[in-house]
């Protein structure tokens, strides 16, 4: 039975290869996903284990903020450390994030991902951490030498002696000159971050840390035992200072970096999902053409004796077969993959450490098993109704008529199974008292189970609007059209199926457009109305601390500027959660419009001001009392001074006062910038821009400009997520040429009698193109009327968000459906040629 | 043997020292072997012959949907030899009309857009006053919105063969037209056959290998082993029966 399974499909080679695409292209995407973060996870672990070679044991701050600046604790630490027995030496450190290196061309080196990092160099006495390894020149001392690692060196084409201007969150750019280069065992940097490091005193004194550290490394004296030593040091440590063993902080820190990895590895894994969905309709499609074409040969095999359980199986057999053939080429495809995503990811700016391909006995197994049972399951289907076919048909000489069974039972089901998907998405999206996951997962599964219930409900709807589609082609092309109107919704099941294929992929971009066109025009309104200021400073998007107090300080100095608010943004814990905070100017209330108050704007410093979304998730009132947690005070009491409706406020926010008390790093996030009578925007952009040339991380913008880069970043994310989901559409589309090529054999006969009585090949083919044309557009439209649900009911659920507006992007979507037409037309040319080709004679002979 | 034409303008068609051979060495065939005939205008002529005479390969040449191996066929003065597929398309489509013993209907067109299939494929529009006579002429008058599963086998062929005359076309091939009717309704579809030629003066060529439809001819072409062996003026069929006894081997 094997051996007639692969003679049959080696028959019929190239529409199985064609249906085979949609597989090999999900499973790549799996595969490659599973490969590349295997890879890049592997080079992190290596790269903290260099870190760490030569530490034993390692002590660091307790910290409760992901965004914090990290806990420094005191200097003292380290002295008391050193009297702990067993230990050998003591390696102090200070590390923080922020410090940029100025490059030749005014902006940042490096960013984008990786950060940034000042540091300290340590004496020659103290070095613990032997992977620290200074290349050329000398350590620096005194405040105005600077090393820095070989990368960032190289990248601001810098030479021992230059001078260099280096950046921190609290200050303007100093300069500094460069003594010595560093790199970190074999590799230049540290997995492409940059460091520019200092003595001690220096660094503590640019970061506003002066007598704390963020770490020490620690050397035990030979032959004693680890973990001893860790004890030994936990019970001469303060309280937010913890110490751990240096093999488990190196793990520690690559699972951090693996789990925000994990993000990322599961975003590419929905795009194979949704290939692999794209995929099943595909091969369920072309399975059951295939069955109905070879309805005599099967029929024969129940004649001379084939149980129906032996044809449900021949086929499944043949559907395995598939299945395996195709997930191993797309496992081999998947290493194409991943070279390709560490290019994508390059080009970005992420660049992460690579080293040589992992293939892990996992991502085989995932790659083969997914891409069995997708192919399988699609299979079944067809494999019983190929089970059901009689075995007289076998001896029939005339056409069977095609069954026109009710397509009621399919009206019922699909209405039910669409409205369950659409109550499961509505649960998803609604239901706060779920976690993320759970919603999330809801929201998934909904959507996926309306897709199968449209696609029920579509073969309803094919004949119908297949007419309407095709109306302008019967009116315009003649006969061709005609035709090509009439076959289009001639098997509504076949035409669905097609269709369905093309939908998934047009409902998900069509769901991105919509998002992000309403993610647009939030912010536009928000720039628009809710913001009163011409100009805005932001920190831009690459860093993610603020700039130096100066500029607000010299922007208000200006003659074409009439007032400036500043606007910080720090981490604080509310009620063991961690949220941002913000500082507020006295002058706030005159640049953000605010539309409704509860209490007084005039906020004082033991007061915080929310805005009414927020107080009312948390059921505030004006005068509740709050208790804010921060990293470098700890817990302090505030009262609710303030409850505001504005487009421009969100979240919680005390004055600028009660900020500066809590927060030790003196930085702006946002600087808002109201212009002199007579000055445009961009006089006034230019004129803040040429006095703070030395606060290059600040990105100086008019109002409009600042709308349009952040379109520009949506955009950016959009083309991203629609390429991928293009290639999905892309994959359907072959799906229609499949089952064109099937039609135009199933209908030799019927091309024959055409050409004998004079269509002539230009028509025939345009017949054929049409008719793809129409079955596509027609798929195209289901897709847009899908994600308009899908984008609406999110924009809803999002609206408690402060999503205010839902636009649909029509234009972009009548693109879409154009385009798709076009397509159409296009994968339609090989049959369309070989249906030209029919000698005529042999097709009106054909059985 | 050769055939004199009836009338004495140009033959509607004609076939001059025709060979057809398919395939090669030692699975080569001669369908037909140097077969010269002509079928005059305004004639009902039937071609008989055992299976395997070559009398479909025949008619198959004649209408332009097979090619000769050597030799020449004429529909009016246009020799079809010399035509590529564009032109001979075209003479299908405008001078030629076609019955085949099955699958003669698109089935996504009704009756009468299968009737004005040729003149709408070739954006014409047909003339009223004709159509009227044939489609009462051949019954179909409230069928004309139905499409061909809900006609009968027999109302399928006349659909084909208004359809074969509507656009007056020089001359009409029919294969075995009435091969899968009962015999109601096939002698109901040569009668009217017989009619068009009659009355409306078509040229009818028929392949036929039952006797009694080839007596609806007014002349029978025999064809044996690729040759024509015999002709015969307004048979019967018993005498076309007696004839094709004592043909084949």
């Amino acid at each position: 039975m094997l051996r007639a399974a692969i003679r049959s499909l080696l028959a019929h080679k190239t529409r199985l290869g064609l249906t085979a695409v949609s597989i090999i292209l999900g499973v790549a995407f799996i595969a490659g996903t599973y490969i590349y973060t295997d890879t890049t996870n592997e080079a992190f672990a290596d790269v903290f284990d260099t870190a760490f070679e030569g530490v034993d044991v390692y002590v660091s701050g307790d910290s409760e903020f992901a965004f914090g600046q990290g806990v420094y604790f005191d200097q003292s630490v380290a002295d008391d450390i050193a009297g702990v027995a067993g230990v050998e030496r003591v390696e102090p450190a200070l590390t923080v994030e922020g410090v940029q290196v100025i490059g030749p061309d005014g902006e940042p080196i490096g960013g984008g991902g990786p950060p940034q990092f000042g540091a300290s160099v340590p004496s020659a006495e103290d070095q613990v951490a032997t992977s620290f390894l200074l290349r050329e020149g000398r350590a620096p001392v005194g405040a105005g030498e600077v090393v820095i690692d070989g990368s960032t060196v190289r990248a601001g084409e810098f030479e021992l002696g230059d001078t260099v201007r280096i950046v921190s969150p609290t200050a303007v750019a100093e300069q500094y000159e460069l003594v010595g280069v560093i790199g970190f065992g074999d590799a230049d940097n540290l997995a492409g971050a940059t460091v520019a490091a200092f003595d001690l005193a220096t660094i503590q004194a640019i970061s506003g840390r002066v007598g704390r550290l963020s770490d020490i490394n620690i050397q035990a004296e030979p032959g004693v035992a680890v973990d001893g030593v860790v004890s030994a040091i936990e019970a001469v440590l303060p309280e937010d200072v913890r110490v751990q063993s240096a093999q488990s902080a190196a793990e520690e820190q690559a699972g951090e970096i693996q789990g925000q990895l994990g993000f990322f590895t599961n975003f590419l894994l929905v795009f194979a999902f949704v290939a692999l969905f794209v995929g099943s309709f595909i091969i369920y499609n072309t399975f059951r053409i295939v069955i109905a074409q070879r309805m005599r040969e099967l029929a024969l095999m129940r004649a001379i004796g084939s149980t129906r359980g032996q044809v449900v199986r021949t086929v499944l057999l043949e559907a395995v077969l598939v299945g395996v053939a195709s997930s191993l080429v797309g496992i081999a495809a998947g290493f194409g993959l991943a070279v390709g995503l560490r290019a994508i990811l390059d080009a970005v700016g992420l660049d992460l450490p690579s080293g040589s391909m992992v293939l892990v006995p996992r991502t085989v197994i995932a790659g083969l098993v997914v891409g069995v049972v997708v192919t399988t399951a699609s299979a079944v289907l067809p494999a019983v109704a190929a089970s059901r076919i009689p075995p007289v048909a076998a001896m029939r000489a005339d056409e069977l008529a095609p069954r026109r069974q009710s397509l009621r039972l399919r009206a019922v089901l699909g209405t039910l199974v669409l409205a369950t998907g659409a109550v499961l998405i509505y649960v998803g999206l609604t239901n706060d008292s779920a976690s993320t996951t759970v919603a999330l997962s809801s929201v998934g599964i909904g959507a996926l189970v309306m897709i199968l219930g449209a696609y029920a409900l579509s073969a309803l709807l094919a004949r119908p609007v297949a007419a309407v589609i095709g109306a302008p082609f019967a009116r315009f092309f003649g006969v061709a059209g005609k035709l090509a109107q009439r076959n289009a919704g001639r098997s509504p099941r076949r035409t669905s199926a097609t269709a369905a294929a093309i939908m998934v992929g047009i409902a998900l971009i069509t769901l991105a457009s919509i998002m992000s066109a309403s993610i647009q025009a939030t912010v536009d309104e928000i720039f628009a109305t809710g913001v009163d200021a011409e100009v805005v400073v932001t920190a831009g998007f690459d860093s993610n601390v603020g700039f130096s107090p100066e500029l607000a300080a010299r922007a208000a100095a200006l003659p074409e500027v009439d007032a400036v608010t500043r606007v910080p943004f720090g981490p604080a814990l509310l009620m063991g959660d961690e949220t941002f905070v913000s500082g507020l100017d006295p002058n706030y209330a005159d640049f953000f419009t605010i539309d409704e108050v509860d209490g007084s704007l005039d906020l004082a410093t033991g007061e915080v001001l929310v805005d009414s979304r927020t107080a009312r998730d948390l059921g505030w009132a004006v005068g509740d009392p709050v208790e804010l947690v921060f990293e470098e005070t700890g817990p302090q009491q505030f009262a609710v001074g303030a409850v505001v409706a504005s487009d421009a406020i969100d979240g919680i926010s005390i004055t600028r006062e009660a900020y500066d008390a809590n927060f030790a790093i003196n930085a702006d996030s946002q600087v808002y910038i109201q212009l002199a009578d007579g000055v445009s925007p961009e006089q006034g952009r230019d004129a803040v821009a040429a006095v703070t040339t030395d606060i290059p991380t600040a990105d100086v913008q008019t109002n409009e400009e600042l709308t349009d880069s952040i379109a520009d970043q949506v955009n950016r994310l959009l083309s991203l997520i629609t390429g991928l989901l293009g290639m999905t559409v892309l994959v359907a589309l072959i799906g229609v040429t499949n089952t064109m090529a099937l039609a135009v054999f199933e209908r030799t006969r019927e091309i024959g009698l055409l050409r004998a009585v004079g269509l002539n090949r230009p028509q025939t083919r345009r017949m054929i193109r049409f008719e793809a044309s129409i079955i596509s557009t027609f798929g195209a439209l289901l897709g847009v009327a899908l994600g308009i649900f899908f984008g609406w009911a999110i924009v809803q659920a999002l609206a408690d968000e402060g999503f205010t507006t839902f636009v649909i992007p029509w234009v972009a979507l009548a693109v879409w459906v154009l385009a798709t037409a076009v397509l159409g037309v296009l994968f339609a040319i090989w049959p369309a040629r070989r249906a030209a080709k029919l000698n005529v004679l042999a097709a009106i002979s054909h059985e | 043997m050769t055939t004199t034409p009836a009338r004495t303008e140009v033959a509607a068609a004609r076939i001059v020292d025709g060979v057809k051979v398919y395939g090669q060495g030692l699975t080569e065939v001669t369908a037909l072997r140097s077969v010269t005939a002509a079928f005059g205008q305004g004639q009902f002529t039937a071609i008989m012959g055992p299976s395997g005479s070559g009398k479909s390969t025949l008619l198959h040449c004649l209408a332009g949907l097979d090619t000769l191996t050597s030799g020449s066929v004429y529909i009016g003065d246009v020799e079809l030899g010399s035509l590529k597929d564009r032109p001979l398309t075209e003479l299908r489509r405008d001078r030629v009309g076609f019955i085949f013993q099955s699958y003669n209907l698109i089935p996504t067109l009704n009756a009468e857009e299968n009737i004005l299939l040729p003149l709408s494929i070739a954006g014409r529009k047909p003339e009223k006053a004709w159509m009227d006579k044939v489609i009462e002429a051949v019954g179909l008058y409230d069928r004309l919105h139905h499409r061909p599963t809900e006609l009968s086998g027999g109302q399928q062929q006349r659909v084909a063969a208004a359809r074969a005359l509507v656009s007056r076309p020089e001359i009409v091939f029919a294969d075995e037209p009435s091969g899968n009717l009962d015999s109601k309704a096939g002698g109901e579809l040569l009668g009217f056959m017989q009619r068009a030629v009659r009355e409306f003066g078509q040229t009818i060529v028929m392949v036929t290998h039952d006797p009694i439809s080839a007596s609806y001819a007014e002349r029978i072409v025999f064809l044996d082993d690729g040759a024509v062996v015999d002709t015969m003026a307004d048979p019967t069929p018993e005498r076309v029966l007696d004839r094709m006894k004592r043909l084949g081997g």
